[in-house]
């Protein structure tokens, strides 16, 4: 359909009105027509520029389609609503100078329809040289009318009476034949075009269906005077007649095979209506394996109109299942990628120390990591750390973290140059801008010595065969906030029987279900209550304690405990 | 838009319009209509060669109709094509100024 923008400007209205009556002409318009269209064109277009308000610009459109016989006109804009097709025509006055305008175009134009789509209006007129009835009876209908099921039998003069009591309309593409819930008084028998039945609810409008000419729609609910079922919007321009509900019954009286034709048609329906409730069914049956939002079970569960939210419910439905299972594939995958990552266990084969670390990852992967990696055969370098974020990205960041420690690590530089070397590298390749916590200590287990670096982590705990229980320091920012930074090397010189407890905030920012936290003291004392303990029993009573604490509560975060005990 | 003024005998005026009496053309006779309002008592528009007209050059007609009644004088639309006639009665103007079918007709409107 041409379509011309015109200025917010008088001065533009007469080559507006010049640019249209150059298509109607072209398409062979009567100038009795023309004069109409011209007329009624220059009075909606002033009125819109002289007293239609707009919050931005009014961004008037002019569009015309044009035959021998009729010409469809529309103009929309930006301008705040305003019903031009039934807004109140001012009483003739004859003091006033104006005002004729809304008078003209209704009465000009044969048909006046006003719409409003999000910000803007359109109005269509639809101007015709024939009556309706009569170009309905045109011979070429009857052929094209009868290959629509309804009619094909039917006796000419009974369909000739049906289609002359029916009422010519036109319509541009994207406006509403017909409106979900309203009235049906009458049917629309398409002779040109194609229509989209649109299924319209609170979350929005989902096409359903299309249908070309020739066809008959909306008899249903017009004959048995239900509010339409669903909405009806033309995808192409549309010639149909409307016909009533009178000469609907009075054909269905002369014609059976009309009637069987629609029960027929009802049968279709009720089918397809079954084949939606199965696929709701299934659709929900995977929601609840999808473990998905309780709030929408309940919806669909409990629906208020079942059928009408069909089919955005299910796609709704379908992508957050697809999406659920995505993410959770993606997830498995982190979580894999990072259990991988880890050692299972590592034992000192000369006996001088007992060594043990577990994770437990939450439902979200989190980037809670460790490590433990023999220097050489009398050096064990242990390191416990967390990225922070979750999911893949802090999973793979962890990936990479862990990897550049392992290799630092085997450089024999000293603990604070190595730690800025990764540090480095972690800062420069790191587009997310994530970073990770490190505690990452040397233990000499010949001269049982300790030396660490802590970078942000949570102070671990030095455990004295005696039962004490000491933090060790907290020590600068962690990895890959800084470009560049030299972390303080601290030194300890251990005990037989001392031990060495680290760990991520995962233990003591462990929740209950009132949102309380595990905290420090609980830690400790299990810590005292266990001295003395292996490793692995230690932090067996250490993620017992915490499990008793949250008593079933979900857990936000990863849980990693690492222990060694010298012998 | 052209417009020729005539004074005839009698103290009518006759304003003949030839063209469109759209928006531009409104514009371009606007202020002279105002000066014919103004001064005349009598006054014939003949609309014989206007090929179209809408609601803004109805208003230029409709204004200087009203300055010329408040006078007491008289005014008069003559010959209109079929068209124009047909926004003239659709409007309501033709309730308000008369409308004659030649100009002499309506210089008999405004001279009795």
């Amino acid at each position: 359909m041409p379509t011309r923008p015109v200025e917010d400007d008088l001065r533009d209205v007469g080559k507006a009105v010049a640019w249209a009556d150059g298509i109607a002409d072209a398409a062979g318009v009567p100038a009795a027509l023309r004069n109409d269209i011209q007329v009624c064109i220059e009075e909606a277009l002033a009125n819109l520029i002289m007293h239609a308000h707009a919050e931005g610009p009014k961004a008037i459109e002019l569009s015309l389609d044009a035959d021998e016989t009729t010409a469809l006109l529309q103009i929309s804009d930006a301008c705040l609503p305003f019903d031009v097709a039934t807004a109140e025509i001012p009483a003739p006055d004859p003091g006033r100078t104006g005002g004729a305008g809304l008078k003209l175009l209704r009465s000009f134009a044969h048909e006046v329809r006003y719409a409003r789509h999000g910000a803007r209006n359109t109005l269509t007129l639809v101007f015709s040289t024939e009556p309706a009835s009569r170009h309905a009876l045109d011979p070429a209908v009857l052929p094209l009318v009868r290959r629509i099921p309804a009619f094909a039998e039917m006796a000419d003069a009974t369909l000739v009476d049906l289609l002359g009591a029916g009422r010519l309309q036109r319509y541009a593409a994207g406006e509403k034949l017909m409106t979900q819930g309203e009235p049906s008084a009458h049917a629309l028998l398409l002779l040109d075009g194609e229509v989209a039945v649109v299924n319209e609810s609170r979350h929005g409008s989902a096409p359903v269906a299309r249908i070309a000419a020739p066809a008959l729609i909306g008899e249903i609910g017009a004959l048995a005077a239900l509010p339409r079922t669903a909405s009806i919007t033309a995808s192409t321009a549309i010639k149909a007649l409307a016909i009533g509900r009178a000469p609907l019954l009075d054909a269905f009286s002369h014609a059976p095979a009309m009637l069987v034709s629609v029960i027929g048609q009802l049968g279709q329906q009720i089918k397809n209506t079954n084949t939606a409730l199965g696929l709701y069914a299934s659709g929900f049956a995977a929601l609840e394996r999808g473990d998905l939002e309780a709030e929408l079970k309940d919806d669909l569960s409990n629906p208020t109109n079942e059928l009408r939210n069909f089919a955005d419910a299910f796609e709704r439905l379908a992508k957050r299942v697809n999406q659920e299972r995505r993410t959770r594939n993606e997830m498995e995958t982190a979580a894999l990628i990072q259990r991988q990552m880890l050692p299972l266990g590592v034992a000192d084969p000369q006996g001088r120390c007992d060594l043990h670390a577990e994770i437990r990852t939450a439902r979200n992967v989190g980037g809670d990591f460790y490590d433990m990696i023999w220097l050489d055969d009398r050096r064990l370098a242990l390191a416990v750390g967390d990225v922070c974020g979750k999911g893949s990205p802090a999973a793979l960041f962890m990936c990479v973290t862990v990897t550049m420690l392992r290799l630092a690590a085997r450089e024999e530089l000293p603990l604070d140059q190595m730690l800025r070397k990764v540090n480095a590298l972690l800062y420069e390749q790191n587009p997310s801008s994530l970073f990770a916590t490190l505690y990452f200590a040397v233990l000499d287990l010949d001269t049982r010595t300790l030396t660490y670096v802590n970078c942000g982590h949570n102070p671990p705990y030095v455990l004295g065969a005696d039962g004490t229980c000491a933090p060790v320091e907290m020590g600068g920012p962690p990895l890959g906030v800084v470009p560049d930074k030299l972390w303080p090397v601290h030194t300890l010189t251990l005990k037989p029987g001392d031990g060495l407890f680290v760990f991520s905030d995962g233990v003591t920012e462990a929740m209950d279900a009132e949102q309380r936290e595990y905290g420090e003291a609980r830690l400790i004392e299990v810590l005292r209550a266990h001295a003395g303990s292996n490793p692995e029993a230690l932090i067996h009573a250490v993620m017992a304690d915490v499990d008793r604490f949250a008593a079933g509560a979900e857990q936000a975060d990863d849980i990693t405990c690492l222990a060694a005990t010298l012998r | 838009m052209q417009l020729t003024v005539e004074d005839l005998p009698n103290g009518v005026t006759k304003a003949v319009l030839v063209g469109r009496l759209d928006i531009d053309g409104a514009a371009a006779v606007d202020m002279r209509f105002n000066v014919l309002a103004g001064a005349k008592r009598a006054l014939v528009v003949d609309l014989s060669q206007v090929d179209f007209i809408a609601s803004m050059g109805l208003r230029t007609l409709m204004s200087c109709a009203r300055s010329i009644a408040s006078k007491g004088g008289r005014m008069a639309l003559a010959g209109p094509q079929d068209h124009v006639l047909k926004v003239l009665a659709t409007s309501g103007v033709q309730d308000v100024i008369p409308v004659r079918a030649s100009v002499d007709d309506a210089i008999a409107y405004v001279t009795s």
